[in-house]
């Protein structure tokens, strides 16, 4: 058995051996026949006269032995060179066709693999978990440091569990100074992550304590960044902000612990008497490593049930606070996962397009090569021949298709990576690898399949007979027409959906675009400065210089209005704050009352364009020295006093009323509401206070030019250079670009969804304009015989341009249909759009509906302008 | 019958084939001689049909094929009927049998 199948392997062996044997043969005969008397020549012809055709012999003997098969496609395969070579123009728009759906696939599935599936580059990264506090009314919160303690202390569900929170540093070094996005951070983070040190070592446990000395880990970006590569830095004490720590590790940059420049001991800054209130939440993050064996849902419980038996211990921090985890992998994903399915989504779309028109293009050539078909079958071919044939050519197409996809998927992923350099995670990491070429593979047999399946049937369907009567003769059979139809209803469908889809996306990024922000981002530039190290302690100092540095920025030309406030809307930051309002009921224990609360300077509310429904905005009375004041927002004013006039009534920061009647804040104007967290998100009430009446050393600036913002940067940078050279200005840029970063995700879908539909409606027009006006030539005779016999030429229009409206109508409506359902799926990633919304359907009809009538209508008036005559000489 | 006498008909070659190589072990040359012989010459083997036969029978695992040398000292290959392929000589002789009475039994008949 072995033995024969190693036999049939080898062809080259059957060759010899069949040589071999015949010549044995062949000289036994002639010496048999020499022996009885004949003459040598003669005894030579006799012989070979009896084996015949010798050829023909061998190829007997290899069909016995199973060798046909490689012959054949030996075979097949140089007809289908021969075809590919008779057919340039057709194989050449084919290979294009296929390459642009499949290198778009090829491409967008790279960029998924790498963003969606690919596990983090950490040892068992699926075994990182991260936490955080949850509460009915708040949702996820981050965890309050006491709270974190315990959960630590009491767990056993984690190997190790560290918590991180955002912590600003200046690097000052030689005088000049860096701002860095830093970290206060305990030990069990470094442990989570199960990451090794570059250099030096992670915290222990003498950094887990609060009285830590200064130590620091530099991330490895900095380290090389900073300060060149050198080994010596680990044990050399860096100045951050006025303070010395020694550095004692290098943290590699891997993705997700790339943003983060520099670590300091979380231990040690709660130590110095921070973070100690349970009832207070600064932003802190857990992250832990399962312990082998133990899974998601074991250590959710067994966090709950610790947060759980914190609630009776401390009601007043803790009522309804329960735990929230999370695998690492599945949170950083949540993000982008929906808007990657819906672009995957797209470009299958795309490629099923592609498909079909490729199937059109084949059906319409498959009419041509019926002849062909026809000659060979009468010749002995099977059916199973011409589809071995029909198959080969069909792979041979896909996987060239393939070829030239590989080329299309390279620049694409250049252009994606550009794209989403900034709103992606893990972009760096997007390449055509083995996973990517795996998929183009199976896209290229796919693909073959799926184009391939329409011309295969009909082959099959045709007879010999009809082949070689109908060649040339009375055009097109019934059962092509009715086949390239269905494929032009499947073509409009599918481009009407992915139209929609795309239309639904540009509609909602318009909305985004357009929102009313309730203040003003464009001609303003925005910029951070921290008013850091022990020269700005008092108060008094720090609203002197930023005054001054106001001033100063007014009096630039170009320049029209200066403010400062923080937290600076959109970039993200945001506070929560208890409030109680004067005369209404005292909230329970661990009722959920929270505002958000903007610091106002003098002029902010104008130069942020915050829009006043009443009462007044902040004036230069709003000081220390005068009674505290705040405006609310329109959202915060309905709320919290439905029809009642806001203005003159008083609340408080906090949960009752104060004990000091100093402390009461005067509402004196209602703004309109601001979307500020990033416009995708829910309004929420605020409240705005004057800087004057409570101060920190962190400010964002906005400042209001006449042209050009970005034109004033370095005057800007002079003039604060000025006032203080050791206060870096940071985050400096147009507050429109801003904005736009804040819905840049959507943007970025909008424009690949935009991309993905133009190309679609290119192939959609293209596949019918090529089917009909192949009909059209195809029916000359008929078009001839009609004229002839006194036809109206407008009616022999009408019969064509109807003929391509009904198609094309009908697989509008199923696309259209058919959207009606698939919206659901991008439903959540849409912003003020229904995803019913008629405008877009119409839109998409009408394109639809134009694109259709201007592909029928070239070939139906071409029809008519066909002379009788001259029709029927055309065959 | 149709079907079952149609594989007969086809089989009719390679039973010869196999029946030749029931006393001993036979290159194609010899195959054909011999059946030229015990048919007293009835039928000249087409050279054509044979090696194409024989190809199939090694296919099916009826002969086996190696190669020594002939009677001659020339390089030749040899046949050797398997236990298979003798099973299977027996069932096809039983079943021609019952063929060919049949076959008579329709064409000698008064009708």
């Amino acid at each position: 058995m072995i033995r024969r199948l190693f036999k049939r392997l080898r062809p080259w062996d059957l060759e010899s051996r069949m040589d071999k044997e015949m010549r044995f043969h062949l000289e036994e005969h002639i010496e048999l026949l020499q022996a009885e008397g004949v003459p040598p020549e003669q005894a030579r012809q006799a012989a070979l006269r009896e084996f015949g055709n010798v050829e023909f012999l061998k190829e007997e003997c290899r069909d016995s032995w199973g060798m046909r098969f490689v012959d054949n496609m030996i075979r097949h395969l140089q007809l289908t060179g021969r075809q590919m070579k008779k057919h340039k123009g057709f194989t050449a728009v084919a290979i294009l066709t296929l390459a642009l759906g499949i290198g778009a696939n090829t491409a967008l599935f790279s960029l998924a693999n790498a963003v969606l599936f690919r596990p983090l580059s950490f040892p068992d990264s699926h075994r990182i978990v991260t936490a955080r506090e949850w509460h009915p009314h708040f949702g996820e919160f981050s965890l309050s440091y006491p709270n974190f303690n315990d959960w630590r202390n009491q767990q056993s569900s984690f190997e190790s569990m560290g918590a991180i929170t955002g912590m600003g540093y200046d690097l000052i070094r030689d005088g000049e100074a860096f701002r860095l996005r830093g970290g206060l951070a305990s030990a069990g983070y470094f442990k989570a992550f199960g990451v090794q040190p570059l250099m030096g070592r992670f915290f222990g446990p003498e950094e887990d304590r609060a009285d830590a000395a200064a130590t620091a880990i530099i991330s490895e970006r900095l380290w090389r960044a900073r300060f060149q590569a050198d080994p010596s830095i680990i044990g050399t004490p860096i100045n951050l902000t006025g303070e010395l720590y020694t550095v004692i590790g290098i943290l590699p940059s891997v993705y997700p612990l790339e943003n983060r420049d520099v670590y300091t001991s979380l231990e040690r800054y709660v130590g110095q008497g921070n973070f100690s209130n349970r009832g207070s939440h600064p932003g802190l993050a857990a992250f832990a490593r399962l312990k082998p064996g133990v899974t998601l849902d074991q250590a959710r419980l067994d966090l709950e049930t610790i947060a759980a038996s914190l609630q009776p211990l401390y009601p007043a921090s803790n009522t309804d606070w329960s735990a929230r985890a999370q695998l690492l992998e599945e949170r950083l994903l949540s993000g982008s996962r929906p808007a990657l399915k819906a672009l995957l989504a797209a470009s299958g779309f795309l490629l099923l397009i592609a498909c079909v028109n490729v199937a059109n293009m084949q059906l319409v050539r498959s009419h041509g090569r019926k002849q062909e078909f026809g000659i060979r079958a009468s010749l002995g071919a099977s059916k199973r021949q011409f589809a071995t044939q029909l198959s080969v050519e069909n792979l041979a197409l896909g996987l060239l298709g393939g070829i030239a996809g590989i080329a299309l998927a390279y620049v694409s992923i250049y252009w994606l990576k550009n794209l989403f350099a900034q709103s992606l995670p893990r972009i760096s990491e997007v390449q055509l690898d083995g996973a990517a070429f795996f998929y183009l593979l199976i896209l290229c047999f796919l693909a073959s399949f799926l184009f391939g399946m329409a011309p295969l049937r009909q082959a099959f369907k045709s007879s010999h007979r009809e082949a070689l009567n109908s060649g040339g003769r009375s055009g097109e059979s019934l059962q092509a027409r009715k086949w390239k139809s269905r494929l032009i209803i499947g073509e409009f469908a599918l481009t009407a959906a992915l139209l929609v889809g795309a239309g639904l996306m540009l509609k909602s990024a318009a909305n985004l675009y357009d929102s009313d922000l309730g203040f003003e981002t464009d001609q303003r530039l925005t910029f951070r400065w921290n008013l850091s190290g022990p020269n700005y302690a008092e108060p008094e100092k720090r609203m002197q210089t930023l005054y001054k540095a106001q001033e100063q920025l007014r009096q630039l030309p170009g320049v029209k209005d200066v403010g400062f406030l923080t937290p600076l809307p959109l970039s993200g930051d945001d506070s929560n704050n208890p409030y109680y309002v004067e005369g209404t009921r005292i909230p329970d224990e661990g009722e959920a009352v929270g505002v958000s609360r903007y610091w106002l300077g003098p002029n902010a509310a104008e130069v942020m364009g915050l829009r006043l429904l009443a009462g007044r905005v902040f004036n230069q009375f709003d000081t220390r020295d005068n009674k505290p004041v705040a405006i609310i927002d329109r959202l915060f004013a309905e709320q919290v006093f439905g029809t009642e006039d806001p203005i003159g009534k008083r609340l408080v920061i906090g949960k009752r009323p104060p004990e000091d009647p100093a402390m009461w804040r005067t509402i004196v104007g209602v703004v309109e509401n601001t979307a500020v967290m990033g416009a995708t998100t829910e309004p929420q009430k605020r409240l705005y206070v004057p800087v004057a009446q409570e101060t920190f050393r962190g400010f964002s600036f906005i400042v209001q030019t006449e042209g050009q913002p970005m034109a004033l940067s370095q005057s800007i940078q002079k003039i604060l250079q000025g006032i203080d050279p050791n206060l870096p200005v940071q985050a400096l840029q147009e507050y429109d670009e801003l904005f736009e970063q804040t819905i840049s995700t959507e943007q970025l879908l909008m424009k690949l969804l935009a991309v993905l539909s133009a190309l679609a409606l290119v192939l959609a027009a293209v596949g019918l304009y090529g089917v009909l006006s192949y009909s059209v030539s195809q029916r000359t005779r008929e078009i001839g015989v009609r004229l002839a016999i006194g036809a109206h030429p407008g009616a022999i229009r009408n019969l064509f341009l109807l003929d391509g409206v009904k198609v094309s109508g009908i697989g509008l409506l199923i696309g259209l249909g058919a959207s009606l359902g698939l919206s659901h799926f991008i439903s959540n990633m849409l912003y003020g759009v229904s995803r019913f919304d008629w405008v877009s359907f119409s839109l998409v009809a009408l394109i639809l509906g134009v694109v259709g009538l201007l592909a029928c209508w070239a070939p139906a008036y071409r029809a008519t302008r066909t002379a009788a005559s001259q029709a029927l000489r055309a065959e | 019958m149709g079907n079952k006498s149609n594989n007969l008909l086809l089989g009719a070659l390679e039973m010869l084939v196999l029946k030749s190589l029931l006393t001993e072990d036979r290159h194609g040359w010899g195959i054909s001689k011999r059946l030229k012989q015990i048919s007293s010459g009835a039928f000249t083997l087409n050279v054509g049909s044979l090696y194409p036969a024989l190809y199939r029978l090694e296919k099916k695992g009826l002969v086996e094929s190696y190669a020594a040398t002939s009677e001659k000292g020339r390089e030749a290959r040899f046949y050797k009927i398997l236990p298979k392929g003798k099973q299977q000589l027996e069932e096809h002789t039983a079943d021609w049998r019952e063929f060919s009475l049949a076959v008579e039994a329709v064409l000698l008949s008064d009708s």
